[in-house]
C-alpha cells in the first residue's frame, strides 16, 4: 500500500462509518448537538469562511506561536526548523521505510474522525528522534479554516529523549482534527506538555496514541481552556516491561460546552506502571464527559495502574459526568480508581475571605491550587 | 530425641544462602536463645523451619521430636506442634481473635469433632488474664490496628492456647515497653515445661533478664559461631558482636 | 468463548420435557400471545391484567437488549427455547436420585433439614410451611399488613396494588422488565399500613408452597407513611432448577418516613441466567436499603436502584458477590437523586475465584435542580487466582448546588504473608484462604440478619474448597 492508497481507502470508508449517535457507547456522555450529524454537517459542507469567535487569549497565543520550531496551520506543515538529532519528513517521503508503521497507525481507525484523519494521510508528518539523542521541539497547531486535519507520527528510537511542548489553537468556526502517534522504543523518554485553546463555535478533536516498549517513559501534562466543544482520546499502550506513564490533565471549561475526554491505559505485559489523573474546573453550564479504561490483561502481573477524575463544580449549572472503568484479569496487581465531584470547600472559602480576599479571588485561588499539581511532574523533568 | 534438632541446614532465598550449614540441638524442657546482629539469618532460620515458601531448604534436616519436618506444608508443621511467634505478626482483617484461635484449635481435632465452646472461652479468658489482656480484645480482628505490643501479646496468647511442643519466639521483645515486656515474659515463663522446648531469637540482652535461657548461641553469616551459658549474654552486651566476625 | 449452550446448559428442552408431564399447567416452549392468554386464564386474572401482559409482550418484542449491562452475554439467550410457565396443580415427582450429587452434598454440608432439602431440590412440595405461613399471616393481619403472592394481590386488593404496580419499574424500563411484565407469576405483594413497624422479617420462605420461587417473580412492597419492614428473599441453600432463565422484577415504594430493607441471598444453581430489575422509590424522609448477596447462577445481572424522590430520603446498597469458576456476577447499584438533601451509600465487595468474573456496574445521578445531595461509593475486589477477573464500571452524572459524589474502587489479591501466618497456626491452606475471604467480606456480612450471616459464612467456606492448591 502507498500513502495515497491509505487516503483512498479512508475516503471510501468515511461514508460507511456512521456519525456519532446516542446509542453508541463510544460517545457516551458526549454532547451530540455538537458531535452528532447535525453538529458536524455545517463543517463538512460549508464553503463559507468561518466566523471568528474573537477570543483575545487565542489571538495573543497566535503571536507567541511564531517562536515554535514546528508549526502546522490548517493541517499543513508551515515550518520545520532543523534540530539536532531530529529528522522531520512528510509521511509520503518517509513511507518507504515506515510502510508498516503508517498502515498500522491509520488503518486502526475506529470512529468517524479517525477515518477522516486517515483520508488526509498524505499531509501527515513523520518526526524521528534518533537513538540516544536528546531534543526539544515546540510545536504549534493552528486551525482557522472550517475544517483542518493534522497528523503527526513521532518515533522515539532507543533511549531517545524528547521534550515536547505543544500549543493548539482553534479559531471560531473551525473544526480542528489532530491525530498524533508516539512510538517509544526501548528506554525512550517523552516529556510532553501541552496547552489547548479554542474560540467559540469551533470544534476541537484530537486522538493521541502512546505506544511504549520496555523501560520507556511518558510524563505528560495537558491543560485545556476553551469556549468550544472538544474531544480528546488518549490511549496509552504499555507493551514493555517497566514502561511507565504519568499523565495529568487539567480542563477548565465555561459557557455551555462539553469537554469530552476518553482515555485508555492498556497493560498487556507484566511489570508496567501507569497513573492518570484528570481534574476539571467547571464554570457556567459547561460539562466534562470523562470515560477512562484501565485494562490489565491476564499476563500483566505486577502491574500498577491508577486513575482518578476530580471535578470541581463552580456553578450550579455545571455538570460532571464520569465513568472510570477497571477491567482486571491478573491478580497480583495494584490498581485503583477514584472519582469525586464537589463544590469548592465552604470552610476553605470562608478562611480565605476572612483574610480579606473577595469571593471571586478566593474561588480563583481554589481553582489554582486544584490545578497546581498538573504540571508538577513535567516541570521536574 | 525429644526437642528440636537442626542438622547441616542450608537455606536459600532465591540464589542467596541465608542459612549456611547450621547445627543446633534444643532438647525438650530447655530454653535456648539465638543472638546476633541484624542480617545474620536469625529470622530466616525461624521462617525456614516453619515452612515459609520463600525460604528454600536446600539441604539438611530439621527434626521435631525425631521426625524430619523439612518439606512439609506450613500447617502440617504447625499441627505437629511447632509454633512460631512472628517478628511482625500479620493482620487478618474481619476475623476476630476468638474465632481465629478456635478455628486453629478445631484444625487440630480429628474430623467431625469440634471444640466445647464453654471450656474454650474459660481457658481463653484465663490465658488472657495471665497476659493482662482485656476481654473485649477477643472481638477485635486479629492484629488489625493493634499496637506493636498488642500484636506480640496476641501471638503469645495463641502460643498458650495452641500448646505447642516447640516454640520459636522471634524478636518477641521488640516494640514492648518495660511493663509489657514483664507481662509477656511471665506468659512465656508459664509455658516453660519439661515437655516443651523453646528458642528465643533476640537482638538484645533485655529479654533474657526476664526469661533465663539454658544456653545462648551466636549466629553469624548463617552459622552458629559461638555457644555458651546464660552468662554469654552479658559478655555480648559488653563487647558487642564485632569481635566474633 | 466456548459454546454457551454447553457451558450454561441453555438448551434444556430435553430435560424440561422429561418433567413436563408432571405439571398440570404448562405453557409450552416459546413466547407468543397465546402463551400469555394461557397464563392469564390459568390464573383467572381480570381483563386489565391480561391487557397489561399483552402490552408488555409487544414492548418486549420491540425492545433491544440493554447496552449498559454485561450485554454481550445476553445475545446467548434464545427466547424461543424457553418455557415461560410451569405450574403446580400436580405434584412434582422428580426423585431424590435425579438430583445432581454436588447439590445433594452441599445440602448435607450446610445441614439443611431433610424435608427442606427435598423441596429445595425441586423433588416434591411436601414441606409443610402452610401452617407456619398462616400463623404468620394471622398475626400480620391484626395490624392490617397484607402479605400475599402477586396473583392474589392483584385479584383481591387492586385498589392498593394497582396504583403502584408497574410504576416504579415501567414495563418498558428494559427488555427484561417487559418480559417479566408479560409472563410474571409468583413473588410477594406486601402492604404495610401507616405507622406499622413489622418486627419480624417477612420471608417469602414461608410461602414456598405458593409460587414464590418462580422463574419470573414479581414483587411489590408498599410501606405506607412511617411504616417499617424487612423483607428477605431467597435462602442460602442452593436451588437446583430446570428453568434456565430467571427474570424477576421487584418494586419497592417507601412513602413519607417509611423504611424498607430488602435482603437477598441469591444462590441459584450454575445453569441459571439471572436477570433482575430491582428498584425502590423513596419519598420524603424515607429509607430504602438493598442488602444483596450473589453466590449462585451462571450469570447474574442485577443493579438494585433507589429513586430518591422526596427530600432527605436515603438510599443504600450493600452488595457481596462471589464469582466462582465459570460464573459471572455482574452486579451493582443505581442511585437517582431527584430531591434536595438526599443521601446515598453504596458498598460493594466481590471475590473472584478461579476464572470467575465479578463486575460492579453503577450509576449515580444528580441533576441540576437538586441541592445538597451526597453519595459515597466504595468497591473492593479480591482476586484469588491468577486467572480471576474483576471489572468496575461506574457512571457518575452530577450537577447542581452543594452536591457531592465520591467513588473509590480498589483491587487486591490474597496476602501471602497472611496465609502463611494462619497456616503456621495449623490451618490448612483452604481454611486459611476461606478465613481470609470471610474476613474480607465480614463487615458486610454483618449487615445481614443473624441467621443469614452464619449460613453465609459457611457457604463462603464451601465455595472456597478446591479453589486453592
Amino acid at each position: 500500500m502507498s500513502i495515497s492508497k491509505i487516503s483512498q481507502w479512508a475516503k471510501n470508508r468515511f461514508g460507511e462509518v456512521s456519525f456519532p449517535h446516542k446509542k453508541d457507547e463510544y460517545w457516551r456522555f458526549a454532547d451530540l448537538n455538537a458531535w452528532g450529524v447535525d453538529g458536524l454537517h455545517p463543517f463538512f459542507t460549508s464553503s463559507n469562511p468561518p466566523t471568528s469567535g474573537a477570543c483575545a487569549s487565542v489571538r495573543l497565543k497566535e503571536i507567541e506561536l511564531a517562536s515554535c520550531n514546528v508549526l502546522f496551520s490548517d493541517g499543513q506543515l508551515l515550518k520545520a526548523e532543523g534540530v539536532d538529532g531530529v529528522e522531520i519528513l512528510s509521511m509520503a517521503d518517509a513511507f518507504a521505510n515506515n510502510a508498516e508503521r503508517f498502515e498500522k497507525f491509520f488503518l486502526s481507525a475506529e470512529g468517524k474522525f479517525d477515518v477522516f484523519q486517515a483520508s488526509r494521510a498524505e499531509n501527515g508528518v513523520f518526526v524521528r528522534i534518533k537513538a540516544n539523542s536528546e531534543a526539544q521541539l515546540d510545536v504549534g497547531v493552528i486551525s482557522k479554516m472550517h475544517i483542518s486535519a493534522c497528523g503527526v507520527y513521532f518515533l522515539l528510537e532507543e533511549n531517545a529523549k524528547l521534550r515536547l511542548n505543544k500549543t493548539t489553537l482553534t479559531f471560531g468556526g473551525a473544526l480542528s482534527s489532530a491525530r498524533l502517534g508516539f512510538e517509544l522504543q526501548k528506554g525512550a523518554s517523552l516529556v510532553y506538555s501541552q496547552h489547548k485553546y479554542s474560540e467559540k463555535s469551533a470544534l476541537m478533536y484530537e486522538r493521541e496514541d502512546f505506544i511504549l516498549s520496555e523501560n520507556a517513559e511518558v510524563v505528560d501534562a495537558m491543560a485545556q481552556e476553551g469556549l468550544s466543544h472538544s474531544r480528546s482520546e488518549r490511549n496509552f499502550y504499555l507493551n514493555g516491561f517497566n514502561a511507565n506513564v504519568d499523565s495529568r490533565v487539567f480542563l477548565k471549561t465555561s459557557g455551555n460546552i462539553t469537554a469530552d475526554l476518553r482515555t485508555k491505559q492498556i497493560h498487556s505485559v507484566a511489570g508496567a506502571k501507569s497513573n492518570l489523573a484528570v481534574k476539571a474546573a467547571l464554570n457556567d453550564s459547561s460539562a466534562i464527559a470523562f470515560t477512562g479504561l484501565v485494562d490489565v490483561c491476564e499476563q500483566a502481573q505486577k502491574t500498577e495502574a491508577y486513575q482518578s477524575c476530580r471535578s470541581l463544580l463552580l456553578s450550579k449549572d455545571a455538570k460532571a459526568q464520569a465513568s472510570p472503568i477497571l477491567e482486571i484479569s491478573a491478580n497480583d496487581v495494584l490498581c485503583s480508581h477514584g472519582c469525586t465531584v464537589a463544590e469548592p470547600d465552604k470552610e476553605q472559602l470562608f478562611y480565605m475571605r476572612s483574610r480579606g480576599l473577595s469571593l471571586e479571588q478566593s474561588r480563583e485561588m481554589i481553582v489554582e491550587s486544584f490545578a497546581n499539581s498538573t504540571f508538577e511532574k513535567v516541570l521536574q523533568k | 530425641m525429644k526437642g528440636l534438632e537442626i542438622k547441616n541446614l542450608v537455606v536459600k532465598i532465591g540464589e542467596r544462602a541465608v542459612i549456611d550449614g547450621l547445627n543446633l540441638t534444643i532438647p525438650a524442657g530447655e530454653v535456648h536463645a539465638i543472638m546476633g546482629p541484624n542480617g545474620t539469618g536469625k529470622s530466616s532460620l525461624s521462617k525456614a523451619i516453619a515452612g515459609h515458601p520463600d525460604y528454600k531448604i536446600v539441604s539438611g534436616e530439621v527434626l521435631l521430636d525425631g521426625e524430619n519436618i523439612v518439606g512439609l506444608e506450613p500447617d502440617v508443621i504447625a499441627r505437629k506442634g511447632f509454633f512460631l511467634s512472628f517478628q511482625y505478626p500479620v493482620d487478618v482483617p474481619g476475623v476476630s481473635i476468638a474465632n481465629f484461635i478456635r478455628a486453629c484449635l478445631n484444625a487440630r481435632l480429628p474430623e467431625g469433632e469440634t471444640l466445647d465452646a464453654v471450656k474454650y472461652y474459660k481457658e481463653l479468658y484465663a490465658k488472657m488474664d495471665l497476659l493482662k489482656m482485656d476481654k473485649s480484645f477477643t472481638a477485635r480482628s486479629v492484629n488489625e490496628g493493634f499496637s506493636g505490643g498488642e500484636k506480640k501479646r496476641c501471638d503469645i496468647l495463641q502460643m498458650l492456647m495452641l500448646n505447642p511442643k516447640f516454640a520459636v519466639l522471634d524478636e518477641t521483645d521488640s516494640g514492648l515497653d518495660i511493663d509489657a515486656l514483664r507481662i509477656v515474659s511471665e506468659g512465656v515463663n508459664s509455658a516453660r515445661s519439661s515437655e516443651r522446648g523453646m528458642l528465643l531469637i533476640t537482638h538484645y540482652n533485655r529479654l533474657l533478664e526476664y526469661i533465663k535461657p539454658d544456653k545462648i548461641h551466636v549466629l553469624n553469616a548463617g552459622k552458629v559461631v559461638l555457644s555458651g551459658g546464660a552468662e554469654l549474654a552479658l559478655e555480648l552486651e559488653k563487647k558487642g558482636y564485632d569481635w566474633l566476625k | 468463548m466456548e459454546n454457551p449452550e454447553q457451558s450454561l446448559n441453555l438448551d434444556r428442552s430435553a430435560g424440561d420435557f422429561k418433567y413436563a408431564e408432571d405439571y398440570a399447567y404448562d405453557a409450552g416452549v416459546g413466547l407468543n400471545e397465546d402463551v400469555i392468554r394461557y397464563i392469564s386464564s390459568v390464573k383467572g386474572e381480570d381483563e386489565w391484567i391480561l391487557n397489561f401482559r399483552l402490552e408488555a409482550l409487544k414492548t418486549f418484542e420491540k425492545m433491544k437488549n440493554p447496552t449498559h449491562w454485561a450485554s454481550k452475554r445476553l445475545d446467548e439467550l434464545d427466547f424461543s427455547k424457553i418455557r415461560y410457565y410451569l405450574a403446580k396443580g400436580a405434584k412434582k415427582t422428580r426423585s431424590w436420585d435425579e438430583v445432581p450429587d454436588d447439590v445433594k452434598n452441599t445440602f448435607e454440608r450446610l445441614g439443611v433439614p431433610e424435608q427442606e432439602r427435598a423441596f429445595l431440590a425441586g423433588v416434591e412440595a411436601q414441606f409443610d410451611s402452610e401452617s407456619a405461613y398462616s400463623n404468620m399471616k394471622e398475626h400480620l393481619a391484626k395490624d392490617g399488613v397484607i402479605f400475599v403472592d402477586s396473583t392474589e394481590g392483584l385479584k383481591k386488593y387492586p385498589e392498593i396494588f394497582r396504583k403502584y404496580f408497574g410504576k416504579v419499574i415501567p414495563t418498558s424500563d428494559n427488555k427484561y422488565s417487559a418480559l417479566n411484565s408479560a409472563v410474571f407469576s409468583g413473588g410477594s405483594f406486601i402492604y404495610v399500613p401507616k405507622g406499622v413497624k413489622v418486627q419480624q422479617p417477612l420471608q417469602a420462605y414461608f410461602r414456598i408452597n405458593a409460587e414464590s420461587f418462580g422463574q419470573f417473580e414479581r414483587t411489590l412492597i408498599i410501606a405506607d407513611e412511617g411504616a417499617e419492614l424487612m423483607y428477605m428473599e431467597g435462602c442460602t441453600a442452593p436451588r437446583f432448577e430446570t428453568g434456565t432463565l430467571h427474570s424477576a422484577v421487584v418494586e419497592l415504594v417507601a412513602l413519607k418516613g417509611a423504611k424498607i430493607q430488602y435482603v437477598t441471598v441469591q444462590n441459584w444453581s450454575d445453569n441459571v441466567f439471572n436477570l433482575v430489575t430491582k428498584r425502590g422509590m423513596a419519598e420524603e424522609d424515607a429509607q430504602i436499603r438493598w442488602v444483596d448477596c450473589n453466590i449462585g447462577s451462571g450469570i447474574t445481572m442485577k443493579y438494585p436502584a433507589v429513586v430518591l424522590k422526596g427530600e432527605r430520603a436515603r438510599g443504600e446498597v450493600i452488595s457481596i458477590a462471589l464469582a466462582n469458576a465459570k460464573q459471572h456476577q455482574d452486579t451493582g447499584a443505581k442511585m437517582i437523586h431527584l430531591a434536595d438533601n438526599t443521601t446515598s451509600n453504596v458498598t460493594s465487595k466481590s471475590v473472584s475465584i478461579a476464572d470467575g468474573r465479578a463486575s460492579y456496574r453503577g450509576l449515580v445521578y444528580m441533576p441540576k435542580n437538586v441541592k445538597n445531595c451526597k453519595n459515597n461509593t466504595e468497591c473492593d475486589a479480591l482476586l484469588i487466582n491468577t486467572n480471576s477477573r474483576t471489572d468496575t464500571y461506574p457512571a457518575i452524572v452530577c450537577s447542581g448546588e452543594g452536591n457531592s459524589i465520591q467513588h473509590e474502587a480498589s483491587v487486591s489479591k490474597l496476602n501471602e504473608e497472611q496465609i502463611f501466618y494462619m497456616r503456621q497456626r495449623g490451618l490448612s491452606e483452604t481454611e486459611a484462604v476461606s478465613l481470609a475471604v470471610n474476613g474480607f467480606v465480614n463487615d458486610l456480612v454483618k449487615e445481614f440478619p443473624m441467621e443469614y450471616s452464619v449460613e453465609l459464612k459457611r457457604l463462603i467456606e464451601l465455595q472456597m474448597e478446591g479453589s486453592v492448591g
